[in-house]
């Protein structure tokens, strides 16, 4: 189809419900944090021009370091849900019998609402009769204080965010797996190489892309995580939560709007280079 | 699919995936136990004594969750529509035309997940009151009837049709909306069933926009009247906040089980392949 | 082949032109539903924490009282549940929609006011109002020198005491025999776990439970103890108050709480749970005594009838001072409403004495209006039931309760401060002394930043006289 006018129209037409959506709301909502990330703002009072010194703050501030620091340890649950879902999708593709109720079994976290996630994670991790550490204490290890003690409440929160995920990642290394070419698979087979060589030799390559994916999505969700941390660990001190709940609790627990803003602009641009990574990483290594 | 594996291989795969079933399924069984035991048990008991539909119709009653139940049909609903349609027209022009800036576009598109949502919500909010959507159901559907994510998989799926099948469409005289309409569309029909399905995940359960944007109960949806009840009516009664909790969590997995069929693997198309 | 690209560019504008359309039709609709904006005629909006269902008719009968009185004026009131208020009314705020007439708690309103949400108020205050209650409205706004009311007092909720007869039995204790402070509480803590492990039985931490608990971490009940024991942690110079919170006196206090915390006398949900941890545990039997609001009994009723049937209510547990906590609930008027004058009606209606006692008969609360105390409703009564025990205990502890809530702008976040040093000493194992110091350094930050205030902005009354005593600390005739 060739024709300057229709060039250009028709893919604006196709586009522009979305560009209006996305960039009225979306787009336009960022732009003004952009904005309030340079003022002081409290919401009750018109905003004040106060240039970079909320990001000099930030960065002087214990609290956004620590969080900074939590959040880069959240970054954990990454291998975490890489490798779970990689077992369940493999063992989904593995032919076994059950394998459909078994996917579905996978995905039911993924479908429970956070909120209803969380506050039965917050039931099983109760210190004193919960049946978690019930559990624990049965094998033998003593009660861990899943919601008061330090490293604790971050892994608390951890193993609902890998919980809740691995769901829905094992569906795309799922997609992936069975897009393997079976010729493949048995010439390899063919050349005497073992599960292990395939694997590695054939398997691999071939799923890495989603597993980049993979990698780089949950990425980005553990940076942006919240409902876990405010709701499952909800009492722990915020030297303990990450940089979501920190912004949070800047912007309407303090009154310093434009605070918050800055520390979502810093998110932003980690995010950003994070979503770079991934089009490195997916670019190279891939055989297909 | 099915490929031949000795007997330990099937063993092992069997045992690991019972396992992540297990945990993976473990917890809403266990909120659905504590929802069914009667309300003199203690809440960390495991007993089966006694089980009693009792606490949902309590909570369906105390909490009034029918006119949120109903609300919050009405609001995936409607964001279930606008995302697929948006989305799929979106993708359109993203994956099969070429025109300048098209690249300019799909990264700004891109960046809208890249922001964190607490702070972006003030200014959404902003922007719908000054909408004069203040309070109603339209600003709780409007700024989420489409997301990047949509676009994405919509892109993905378009870029995996053949483009001799698009051709063909064109030679039989078919405009970019026929095209549209009877070739991308249906043969992109699973990865659009994927999409309807996570929208209807992740708008169901949405708590923290329509709790700033709505005021009136009657509009309330159901994570708001519940947040309300957990805090409120059900604050020392946690049984009923639970079986409230359940019944939230079952019309997704209604749906979910119906929609599952679609879930085949290739309703991811060309996402894998990077 | 030409008619077909004609038919194209038809239906591309089809295409766009439907595109618009359903953009205006979801605007239109968006619209539509935005419910009747006021045909003319003045519009309220009154925000409400926590009412709804249960106080949906005493709400909308005020409401229509006020409109009747004021004819012209529409009232829209909106209920917002409790973690919800911050978020909403900041998010309102920002788009231009604050409320008129926003209730809130005290814990909050302080914050908020020195956000510039609220506006001062020229009413006659004074002499309506309980003394107590009415202190912690007053505040200093930026660039003024005086203590200007900021809000009205609505509903207080004096804490009473209630014990597990059965748990306390077990320790060979009875309601009677419970000691009535914390400090008391405290010494018997350790007494109670052993008496109770020794008799066997109960679950969950070892030996029928605790005797006690208070937050300490999260929602931190300390400040307000520290008060209630007459320990305050500042002092005055010619510029202001200065932070003490590191004064030994300060640091022996809190001492004693950590070391029972560490010693186990205390559960530890007390470190990183607020009051829902006292309300559950007392429900699954695992709390001998629970100090807390009245509406409470109610739901335990409901919700665990073998601990209701054992339940005694006891006066409210106090400090050295022999007063009861009184939180209290506040009503203020958004500084960027339209009608101020009106707002400001419609919460001095609400805050009325006739308002007060219609809604006390509803709720097991207390008026924060002096003129409806002398309603007969309050008056002592000789009939049997819990309900009914713990609305006389509270109007007994009316007499003498405060409200320990400083009337700083930057309370709030001391107490976070605060709360955030004493999760690091209970839960991380921090020094209590240097993470008190901490706390202080952080306090100095804050009052260097506030408005400035005196001494006289910190509850500091005197002991608690008996009720045929009458005058005595700096509240009046109500004390």
């Amino acid at each position: 189809m060739t024709g300057t006018g229709q060039q250009r129209l028709v893919p604006m037409v196709f586009l522009m419900p979305a560009l209006l959506i996305l960039g009225g709301f979306v787009l336009a909502g960022f732009a003004q944090v952009a904005y309030y990330s340079f003022t002081e703002y409290s919401a009750f009072s018109d905003p004040k021009w106060v240039g970079i010194s909320n990001y000099t703050e930030l960065l002087g501030r214990g609290d956004f370091l620590r969080c900074l620091a939590n959040s880069a340890m959240y970054l954990l649950v990454t291998p975490a849900i890489v490798g779970l879902s990689l077992v369940a999708a493999m063992s989904v593709a593995s032919g076994i019998r059950g394998a459909g109720w078994y996917r579905v079994a996978f995905f039911l976290p993924v479908v429970t609402p956070t909120i209803v996630a969380a506050l039965a994670w917050r039931v099983l991790y109760d210190e004193n009769s919960g049946l978690l550490n019930a559990g624990l204490e049965v094998v033998g290890i003593g009660g861990v204080r899943w919601l008061s003690e330090k490293p604790w409440t971050l892994v608390a929160a951890m193993l609902v965010t890998v919980w809740k995920g691995f769901g829905f990642y094992m569906m795309v290394l799922l997609a992936a797996l069975v897009a393997v070419p079976r010729d493949l698979k048995e010439a390899a087979a063919l050349d005497g190489a073992g599960r292990m060589g395939t694997f590695r030799h054939v398997v691999l390559p071939s799923i890495w892309p989603a597993l980049a994916l993979v990698g780089v999505v949950s990425s980005i969700s553990a940076l942006k995580v919240f409902d876990e941390i405010f709701v499952t660990v909800k009492g722990t001190p915020i030297t303990h939560q990450t940089v979501v709940p920190l912004m949070y609790q800047l912007a309407f627990e303090r009154g310093r709007f434009g605070l918050a803003s800055a520390a979502g602009m810093m998110l932003f641009a980690v995010i950003l280079a994070l979503s770079v990574l991934n089009l490195r990483l997916s670019r190279r290594g891939g055989a297909a | 699919m099915i490929e031949r594996r000795t007997v330990m291989a099937s063993a092992v795969w069997h045992g690991l995936a019972a396992v992540l079933a297990l945990i993976a399924v473990g917890p809403a069984v266990w909120l659905v136990l504590v929802s069914l035991q009667p309300s003199g048990t203690s809440l960390h008991s495991a007993s089966v004594r006694g089980l009693t539909l009792e606490n949902f119709a309590e909570a369906w009653k105390q909490g009034q969750l029918g006119g949120p139940a109903l609300n919050s049909v009405l609001v995936t609903s409607a964001r279930v529509v606008l995302n697929v349609l948006i989305a799929a027209m979106a993708a359109y022009p993203l994956a099969r035309m070429s025109f300048r800036g098209r690249d300019t576009v799909f990264v700004l598109l891109l960046a809208t997940m890249m922001v964190p949502e607490q702070v972006v919500l003030v200014p959404m909010f902003r922007t719908v009151a000054g909408m004069g959507l203040f309070d109603t159901l339209a600003a709780v559907v409007l700024p989420f009837s489409v997301t990047a994510f949509g676009i994405y998989l919509c892109r993905q799926a378009f870029l995996a049709v053949p483009t001799e099948l698009e051709e063909a469409a064109r030679i039989d005289g078919c405009g970019p909306w026929r095209t549209w309409l009877h070739v991308m569309v249906p043969l992109s029909a699973p990865t659009l069933a994927t999409l309807a399905l996570f929208t209807v995940l992740g708008s169901w359960s949405e708590l923290l926009w329509p709790l700033i944007v709505l005021q009136d109960r009657e509009k309330m949806t159901l994570p708001v009247a519940m947040s309300s009840l957990m805090s409120g009516a059900f604050v020392t009664n946690v049984r009923l906040a639970y079986a409230a909790s359940v019944i939230a969590l079952l019309p997704v997995v209604v749906v979910f089980l119906f929609a599952q069929r679609f879930l085949r693997p290739d309703a991811f198309g060309g996402a894998v392949k990077g | 082949m030409s008619t077909d690209v004609s038919q194209d560019r038809k239906l591309d504008r089809r295409g766009a032109l439907r595109c618009a359309a359903a953009l205006v039709a979801g605007a239109a609709l968006g619209g539509g539903l935005s419910g009747c904006v006021g045909r003319g005629g003045t519009r309220l909006t009154l925000w409400t924490l926590a009412l709804r269902p249960w106080f949906d008719e005493y709400m909308r009968g005020q409401i229509a009282e006020f409109e009747a009185a004021h004819p012209g004026v529409v009232v829209e009131w909106s209920d917002v549940p409790f973690d919800a208020l911050e978020r909403k009314l900041i998010a309102a705020a920002s788009a231009g929609r604050a409320p008129d007439v926003v209730n809130m708690s005290d814990l909050n309103f302080a914050r908020f006011a020195s956000l510039g949400a609220f506006a001062p108020l020229d009413v006659a205050a004074k002499e309506r109002y309980l003394p107590s209650a009415l202190e912690l409205c007053q505040l200093r706004v930026r660039g003024g020198g005086e203590r200007r009311v900021m809000g009205l007092p609505w509903y207080v909720t004096p804490q009473v005491s209630m014990v597990n007869t059965k748990l306390l039995a077990r320790a060979g204790m009875t309601a009677a025999s419970m000691p009535r402070t914390w400090m008391g509480l405290l010494d018997e803590a350790g007494r109670y776990r052993v008496r109770a492990s020794e008799r066997g039985g109960g679950r969950g931490g070892g030996g029928g439970g605790f005797l006690f608990s208070q937050p300490l971490g999260e929602e931190s009940q300390i400040p307000i103890m520290m008060l209630g024991e007459g320990i305050v942690p500042f002092s005055e110079n010619g510029s202001g108050l200065i932070a003490e919170v590191d004064r030994p006196d300060v640091v022996e206090y809190v001492g004693r709480w950590v070391k029972a915390f560490g010693a186990g006398l205390l559960p530890r949900a007390a470190g990183t749970t607020g009051h829902a941890h006292l309300l559950q545990m007392y429900q699954d039997g695992e709390l001998a005594a629970v100090s807390t609001g009245p509406s409470f009994l109610r739901r335990i009723k409901a919700a665990a009838p073998e601990v209701f049937a054992a339940t005694e209510i006891v006066p409210g547990t106090t400090g050295k001072l022999g007063r009861a906590h009184m939180p209290v609930m506040v009503l203020g008027v958004s500084s960027k409403s339209r009608e101020p004058g009106l707002a400001t009606a419609l919460a001095w209606h609400l805050t009325s004495p006739a308002s007060q006692t219609a809604f006390c008969r509803l709720a097991p609360i207390m008026p924060s209006s002096v003129a409806s105390l002398s309603d007969p409703f309050f008056a002592e009564r000789d009939e049997g039931g819990l309900v009914e025990q713990a609305k006389l205990e509270s109007v007994r502890s009316l007499r003498t309760a405060t409200a320990f809530t400083a009337a700083l702008d930057v309370w709030p976040d001391m107490r976070r401060s605060l709360e955030d040093g004493m999760k690091r000493v209970l839960l991380d194992g921090a020094d209590l002394r240097r993470s008190l110091e901490a706390v202080n350094e952080e306090w100095r930050g804050l009052l260097a930043l506030s408005v400035r205030s005196g001494l006289d902005a910190v509850p500091r009354p005197g002991p608690a006289a008996g009720l045929d005593d009458g005058d005595s600390g700096r509240v009046g005739r109500v004390a």
